[in-house]
């Protein structure tokens, strides 16, 4: 959808891939599609023509799969989170070290890796593929059986020039770029999922009877209900303004972004769980679909970083600014 | 969603802007500032601001420009809160009567009402009070018992009102009584105005947990109002509340979140200043997190009063949509305040004098936050009517 006509994509809007993401993360799709849809194509903005013609028409057919190898032990890609490293070695790049938790690993024609060059801070996106000599993916057996997740190793991958996206060490900004939409992505579906459990919730509300009346005359049901829409109402507005923000340009992209992330995979969790005590024992049952979202919840909650390590990129921007009181005329 | 202003709506938050600066005392709303001590001094204080907003044009926004009003948009509605917010204005002690009483009498009054009442309040020379609670009709305001019987011309008033805010420095009351007790609890009711210097009405002050604020009781023994007082027909007291209640919770909160802005970047100026162990509190990496958690809960209030505006914009009727809002505010602004208190640390004991931080706000703050998630249809309400009207759950 992102992508242009030229590569066989639509053209459109971020909001309207982020209504999409929603939809999935309501359907639990079991597929990359934020690292396909979203991370892929964005980062490829700042790749080669050769690069973008090799992928982006068969990633708008449905030809190609893409994942995201963005980060080690730590989760969170940047400042600090990339445990591959590229060593220059003439015309060539080899890369060594790990990235966790990868989703579809084993499927994907193409694995968007970013690592850390020679021995600096700088940054390369180099686009892997999974026969490359030297990369080897053990499967995590999941939290969420819908996700398949990997450890990816890269024991001394060789890869030329033409496998860099842009300048090797500039590789920063196209991956903020992608990450950011890659967040809010994640937040869309965390959003979509909640939308489904809560609506679950409501709907056998309606229709459990016990004492005999509906579970949802009573107050501890239907406030307990009422405080799953509060929570899931304000964060998908949330939600929406970050999309909004890439598409606009807006400055305060960053921070949307990373409050989105945080505040809709928070939400989701907490629906779901809530959903689940609605249900009662039949919540807690394999036969019902319910634990599939409260484990997609938690798989959400955590990709691309923890809530909290979100939270601290908001708190990070009050240090630079400077005080307000007095300056509101 | 679209999230950008007209020129000529930035040219109205321009002019506003202007004009609040031009017409607040100087230094207002600057922390050296010198607010009154006293509670008649801040009911003077803010009786004037009225009349200012009056002078200014700028009282009686949403009302049609034939009554008096600016007949504003509802985008500049929500600029008007946004600005005087920002100004730290003071609060219009009318505000009642502007947001309630009046479309209400715009929509039910008969032309002697609207001509009579309108002009006043947006002058204030009336200032108005509002007596729908009693001591046993709080949540459950249908159930309340305060009588209205009919003689020839008159009502005959006889019961208790409580909460009626302001009722010691207010000229009229507009107020809910029993006019059928034999109907249904619903359809005996009348909505009434009634002349707060009438014989037999009493007021009586309630001193707050805060130990201010504007509480009272009023009592009313034989009081004779006229029949054409009645707004809105005698037992259609309920359907003419309804009107009232649907402009309590509309533009308003718009007020209450860039309020809650401008107190958290106080907070956070706060969380810089104030040290723990020789480190400023904000580098505290858990309270940090907690303060992250408000900062970006605030945003979330914001965005969803922006998508709910979006939806109005578009033609959509203002729903229950409300009811989220409320109770998302009074109980996110609750946390904040608790918050504060804990990056004061040990100065959260200090509510005034010299050692108090900043004046004691926080204090006073955190003690009145308690009453936002009572007022205006306590949190449990909005609990009901968002599991009932929005998600359809049975009552």
């Amino acid at each position: 959808m992102l992508l242009g006509e030229k590569h066989g994509g639509l053209g459109l809007g971020f909001l309207d891939l982020a209504l999409l993401c929603e939809e999935s993360g309501r359907a639990l799709l079991p597929a990359p599609l934020v690292e396909t849809a979203v991370v892929l194509p964005l980062a490829l903005d700042a790749g080669s023509a050769a690069q973008c013609e090799r992928w982006l028409p068969r990633v708008a057919t449905g030809d190609a799969v893409a994942t995201a190898a963005l980060a080690g032990r730590d989760g969170f890609p940047l400042p600090s989170g990339i445990d591959v490293r590229a060593r220059r070695e003439g015309a060539w790049f080899v890369l060594d070290g790990e990235a966790l938790v990868v989703p579809f690993a084993d499927v994907a024609d193409v694995m968007l890796t970013a690592t850390r060059v020679d021995d600096g801070d700088g940054i390369a996106l180099f686009l892997v593929e999974p026969g490359d000599a030297g990369v080897s993916r053990q499967a995590l057996p999941g939290l969420d059986p819908t996700i398949r997740t990997a450890a990816v190793r890269f024991g001394g991958v060789r890869l030329g020039r033409d496998r860099v996206i842009g300048e090797a060490g500039g590789g920063r900004p196209a991956l903020e770029r992608a990450l950011r939409a890659a967040n809010i992505a994640l937040a869309f579906q965390a959003v979509g999922g909640a939308g489904r459990a809560l609506e679950m919730a409501v709907e056998y509300a309606k229709v459990r009877q016990q004492f005999g009346k509906p579970i949802g005359s009573f107050q501890a049901i239907k406030h307990k209900c009422a405080d799953m829409m509060v929570q899931y109402e304000t964060r998908r507005a949330g939600a929406c303004y970050a999309a909004w923000t890439i598409d606009a340009g807006a400055p305060d992209a960053e921070v949307a972004a990373a409050m989105a992330k945080a505040m809709c995979t928070e939400m989701f969790p907490y629906v779901a769980g809530a959903a689940i005590q609605v249900h009662g024992g039949i919540g807690f049952t394999w036969e019902h679909d319910l634990h599939f979202y409260f484990k997609r919840a938690k798989y959400l909650e955590f990709a691309l970083g923890t809530p909290s390590q979100h939270r601290e990129v908001v708190a990070a921007t009050w240090l630079a600014k400077s005080s307000v009181e007095g300056d509101h005329r | 969603m679209d999230l950008t202003f007209t020129s000529a709506e930035e040219q109205f938050r321009l002019e506003l802007r202007r004009w609040l600066y031009e017409h607040l005392p100087a230094g207002w709303g600057t922390p050296g500032y010198q607010y009154p001590k006293t509670y008649e001094e801040w009911v003077a204080l803010r009786r004037q601001w009225d009349r200012t907003l009056y002078a200014g044009g700028y009282a009686g926004l949403s009302w049609p420009k034939e009554y008096g009003g600016r007949g504003a948009t509802l985008v500049e509605q929500v600029i008007y809160f946004e600005e005087i917010a920002r100004a730290r204005a003071p609060e219009e002690l009318n505000r009642a009567a502007k947001l309630l009483l009046g479309p209400t009498i715009i929509h039910h009054g008969t032309e002697e009402q609207k001509r009579r009442f309108l002009p006043r309040i947006l002058s204030a020379d009336d200032q108005w009070c509002q007596g729908f609670s009693e001591p046993n009709a709080g949540s459950d305001i249908a159930s309340l018992s305060t009588r209205a019987v009919r003689d020839g011309d008159t009502l005959v008033i006889n019961g208790q009102k409580v909460w009626t805010s302001f009722a010691t420095v207010a000229d009229w009351i507009f107020m809910l009584v029993r006019t059928d007790p034999d109907a249904p609890k619903h359809k005996g009711i009348t909505f009434l105005l009634a002349d707060m210097r009438t014989p037999g009405i009493t007021v009586r002050p309630i001193v707050q947990m805060t130990g201010s604020g504007e509480f009272c009781e009023t009592f009313f023994d034989n009081v004779r109002v006229p029949m054409a007082n009645v707004l809105g027909g005698l037992n259609q007291g309920w359907q003419v509340t309804a009107t009232a209640l649907t402009h309590e919770r509309g533009t308003l909160a718009f007020h209450r979140h860039a309020m809650i802005r401008l107190e958290f970047d106080e907070l956070i100026d706060m969380a810089k200043r104030i040290t723990r162990r020789g480190r400023p509190v904000i580098e505290d990496p858990l309270l940090r997190q907690r303060l992250a958690q408000c900062h970006s809960e605030i945003e979330m209030l914001r965005w969803t009063l922006y998508s709910n505006l979006t939806k109005r914009l578009r033609g959509e009727p203002a729903g229950s949509e409300g009811s989220i809002v409320k109770l998302y505010w009074s109980e996110l602004y609750q946390r904040i305040v608790e918050l504060a208190l804990e990056v004061l640390g040990p100065a959260s004991q200090i509510a005034d004098g010299a050692l108090a931080e900043e004046g004691g706000r926080w204090q006073h703050r955190f003690l009145k936050s308690r009453g936002d998630s009572i007022h205006s249809g306590a949190n449990e309400i909005q609990r009901n009517i968002i599991g009932e009207r929005l998600l359809g759950l049975p009552r």
